[in-house]
């Protein structure tokens, strides 16, 4: 073979193993878009079902005091900071991570992409540890080694520390809509998964600080 | 109870009957009552507007002298997109309120409105849509017309 016919193929053959790699890994338009802030599409809370509450969750139920929520330390949870209203979120997509920044309580979340094992010796936290990958446009995220919480305020809906919480975050771009389909597992809490589905539009104002201030709830914790 | 009479230094706390179920999942239920609604006129004696909620003291004469309501609402943020900031009030500026009253006896309300007369500035902070309430042509009766939009936080 001469050099001549060599390079005819060579050369846009190396070309092509360059450019192939990098086009792979550019994120994909929708993919990309999810990058922002966003806020419910309605106002409210989502309260999902929980008709199939087992006695221990009701017990729990039963048992909440309000003195003793995380919530009057400034503290919020995974469950709550997803189905409270209000608060706008920021999505900030890149290669390996999903980064989300709730307003609320200054909460961060962080997704691995680039993981698909549960670390053993991750402590457990409020927000738990999140796992996430593509299918197609919709980011599927699992979460786990959460600590227990409360998918709604005031004692509602509670979840224990072996609940798995999974997210799929789809984008409507003609309509701008992100829509997230939430579910939280927990066979000893609930017969079946308990979910809801929220929407979210681009949000017209930007994330404020969030400063919380212990004991600024309610003027019984005033005094 | 408070009787008003002028508008810039006495009080007026009106009893407004409002229709429809108390929520009981929330922070705000337990510390007020929804179906006591409170007006108020005086001047903002501080304002502090921070999270998770904040508050506008307002200094108010009746017959017993001054007395300094607790006027507890929204965070800073969800504040901000109602359309109340940091700039909007100054100590001193005469408005008139209104809010739900605070079970305990104390002088305290969870704000709905905020109406200066001075510039015919207003802003609606209620948990539930705007009634349309506490304007330029008064209080208004929209408060009977309340329909339950957002409990949280």
């Amino acid at each position: 073979m001469g050099t001549r016919a060599f390079s005819h193929w060579f050369v846009p053959l190396l070309a092509l193993l360059v450019v192939l790699p990098a086009y792979a890994q550019e994120p994909r338009p929708d993919r990309n878009q999810m990058t922002g802030v966003w806020i419910r599409a309605s106002s409210g809370v989502d309260r999902p079902d929980i008709s199939h509450i087992t006695p221990a969750a009701q017990a729990v139920m039963d048992a909440y005091d309000q003195a003793t929520d995380n919530i009057l330390r400034c503290l919020i949870d995974w469950g709550r900071v997803n189905t409270v209203s209000s608060f706008p979120m920021e999505m900030i997509v890149s290669e390996n991570q999903v980064t989300i920044l709730y307003e609320y309580n200054h909460t961060v979340r962080r997704v691995f992409l680039d993981q698909t094992e549960f670390p053993a010796d991750y402590p457990p936290s409020l927000v738990g540890y999140s796992i996430g990958r593509w299918e197609d446009d919709t980011l599927v995220v699992e979460t786990r080694n959460l600590l227990p919480g409360w998918i709604n305020m005031e004692g509602v809906a509670p979840y224990t520390d072996a609940a798995v919480a999974t997210e799929r975050f789809t984008l409507d771009r003609e309509q701008q809509l992100l829509m997230v389909e939430r579910s939280v597992v927990d066979p000893e809490y609930y017969s079946g998964p308990v979910t809801w589905t929220t929407e979210y539009v681009p949000a017209q104002y930007p994330v404020y600080p969030y400063d919380c201030t212990i004991g600024s709830y309610g003027s019984s914790l005033e005094d | 109870m408070y009787l008003s009479k002028t508008f810039h230094k006495i009080i007026a706390v009106l009893i407004v009957v409002v229709p429809g179920a108390v929520a009981a999942h929330h922070t705000w239920v337990v510390e007020y009552d929804r179906d006591d609604v409170v007006i108020l006129e005086g001047t903002v004696a501080e304002v502090n507007l921070t999270s998770p909620h904040s508050r506008i003291f307002i200094e108010v004469e009746g017959a017993d002298g001054t007395e300094v309501w607790a006027g507890e609402t929204w965070p800073l943020g969800a504040l901000y997109r109602r359309g109340l900031t940091i700039a909007s009030l100054t100590v001193g500026d005469v408005v008139r309120v209104t809010g739900e009253r605070a079970r305990e006896g104390r002088p305290g309300l969870h704000l709905r409105s905020i109406f200066r007369p001075a510039d015919e500035w207003r802003v609606w902070i209620g948990l539930r849509q705007d009634t349309g309430e506490n304007t330029a042509e008064g209080i208004g009766d929209g408060v009977n017309q309340i329909q339950l939009e957002d409990e949280s936080v």
